[in-house]
């Protein structure tokens, strides 16, 4: 049984949880969720019997770090054999982003990676141009409401106004060709890229290193 | 009633500013502008503008603006002082809820004749041309004085300016097209509403009138009724 403790997780000061860190047990591999909102949000299913850490700048949902993922360099090195970081990206500005992504690098074991998605703004302005749309009409229709090709593009309007927080704005955006060019830019000497159209989203998996045949089997990937 | 119309003969038209240097005190009869976010005066402002006192606000001190004030705070300026309200590349550093705001704060400083005169990126025309012309988000759309432009930069603020200022105010929290800026000009209260879409600038320049234009206004500002 591993406890992890507060001070085991942060070099030099304490980290800021409301929360005690959640137990590990036997030596399952460890992913990082930067930006997650809430452990009430599934995580892919190659995840499933890890060990799930998640932080986030927003105390509401339960983090259990509460930490502003721009200073990751913060925390401990190589502790983790995956960053999962869904749509949090791009709600920074590009050259944050490059720390942000310098974080991820920071705190993945040397054969870690890092798993991202953001919107794809290839896909969402093909659809525009292609349909003649208008920046307020609706692209999809998310649970919590519509979502406009505008929200895609600078966030969720609706959030940012009941929350008042400018952490929920987009601040950038990329397309497949972009994303990859952030990471390798970043030092990801191996990035895997899929876009999924239909929710015009991106997605990379990006290692440190050359990827070992078990993490290609676990994530489906081929070299 | 909303008329929106694109009018290419006011861009053909118009002639930089020959001076801005000269602010007349109020009360010398000429016609007053109210220039919000142009951040100094070095920057010409339109031809049209040409003998009126030119009254700069901005949020940011540098640029030595006469009101150092935050365009959401309009409200807080006396009523119907200003001809016109000039706001080049300004309110798309908004968010959506906010620039209703900034517009009413315009509404309410301008006369019963005044207008607005808006200048915003135009999302539509640069997502068509980034189709057309193949670029990716972070290519070189044009090269300004201080480095490379690339369609992410006008989606979002020139990452540039932003690094360097560490200024949140110069990001884009916001994006227009011509129909959008149309309705948040009509929806903020603006009777009469003309949208000029000016494609090899990737720019829209609307004129918002708070009731019909007057001839005097349709000769000055090159409409056509």
């Amino acid at each position: 049984m591993h406890t992890r403790s507060l001070p085991q997780i942060a070099k030099g000061e304490s980290v800021p949880a409301a929360n005690p860190l959640p137990s590990f047990v036997g030596d399952v591999p460890r992913v990082l969720n930067v930006g997650g909102s809430s452990k009430a949000i599934p995580i892919p299913a190659h995840y499933s019997g890890w060990g799930h850490l998640l932080l986030d700048i927003d105390p509401t949902g339960n983090p259990d770090i509460v930490w502003d993922a721009r200073a990751l360099d913060m925390l401990n090195p190589a502790q983790f054999d995956a960053v999962y970081c869904s749509h949090n990206l791009e709600h920074y500005y590009k050259h944050d982003g490059a720390k942000v992504l310098r974080g991820f690098l920071h705190v993945l074991k040397p054969d870690g990676f890092a798993d991202i998605r953001v919107p794809d703004l290839r896909c969402v302005l093909r659809k525009f141009v292609a349909d003649d749309m208008d920046l307020e009409d609706v692209l999809y229709t998310a649970p919590g409401g519509s979502i406009t090709v505008r929200d895609v593009i600078y966030g969720w309007g609706k959030e940012i106004e009941e929350s008042g927080h400018d952490f929920y704005a987009h601040k950038t955006g990329f397309t497949p060709l972009s994303l990859v060019r952030v990471l390798q830019q970043a030092g990801f000497g191996h990035v895997f890229i899929r876009t999924l159209e239909e929710h015009f989203e991106v997605g990379a998996f990006a290692f440190k290193n050359v990827p070992t045949p078990e993490k290609l089997k676990l994530l489906g990937l081929a070299m | 009633m909303l008329l929106t119309k694109v009018l290419r003969q006011m861009v053909a038209k118009e002639k930089p500013a020959e001076t801005n240097a000269v602010t007349r005190p109020a009360g010398t009869g000429a016609p007053r502008v109210l220039n919000v976010g142009g951040d100094n005066k070095a920057i010409p402002i339109p031809g049209h503008y040409a003998g009126w006192d030119h009254l700069l606000l901005d949020i940011d001190a540098t640029g030595n603006p006469d009101v150092v004030c935050d365009a959401r705070e309009l409200d807080t300026l006396a009523a119907g002082q200003f001809d016109a309200v000039y706001c080049s590349h300004n309110l798309e550093h908004y968010y959506k809820h906010e620039g209703l705001r900034v517009l009413h704060g315009f509404l309410h400083v301008l006369k019963p004749d005044g207008f607005a005169d808006i200048r915003v990126p135009d999302i539509h025309g640069l997502m068509k041309r980034v189709l057309a012309s193949d670029l990716d988000l972070e290519d070189t759309l044009f090269t300004a004085p201080g480095g490379p432009v690339t369609p992410r930069d006008v989606i979002y603020g020139w990452s540039i300016e932003i690094e360097k200022s560490g200024n949140d105010f110069y990001a884009h929290k916001t994006g227009f097209t011509a129909k959008s800026l149309a309705d948040i000009l009509a929806r903020a209260g603006f009777p009469r509403v003309f949208v000029a879409v000016v494609d090899e600038m990737c720019e829209l320049r609307a004129l918002a009138f708070k009731r019909e234009p007057t001839p005097e206004q349709q000769k000055l500002l090159g409409l056509t009724a």
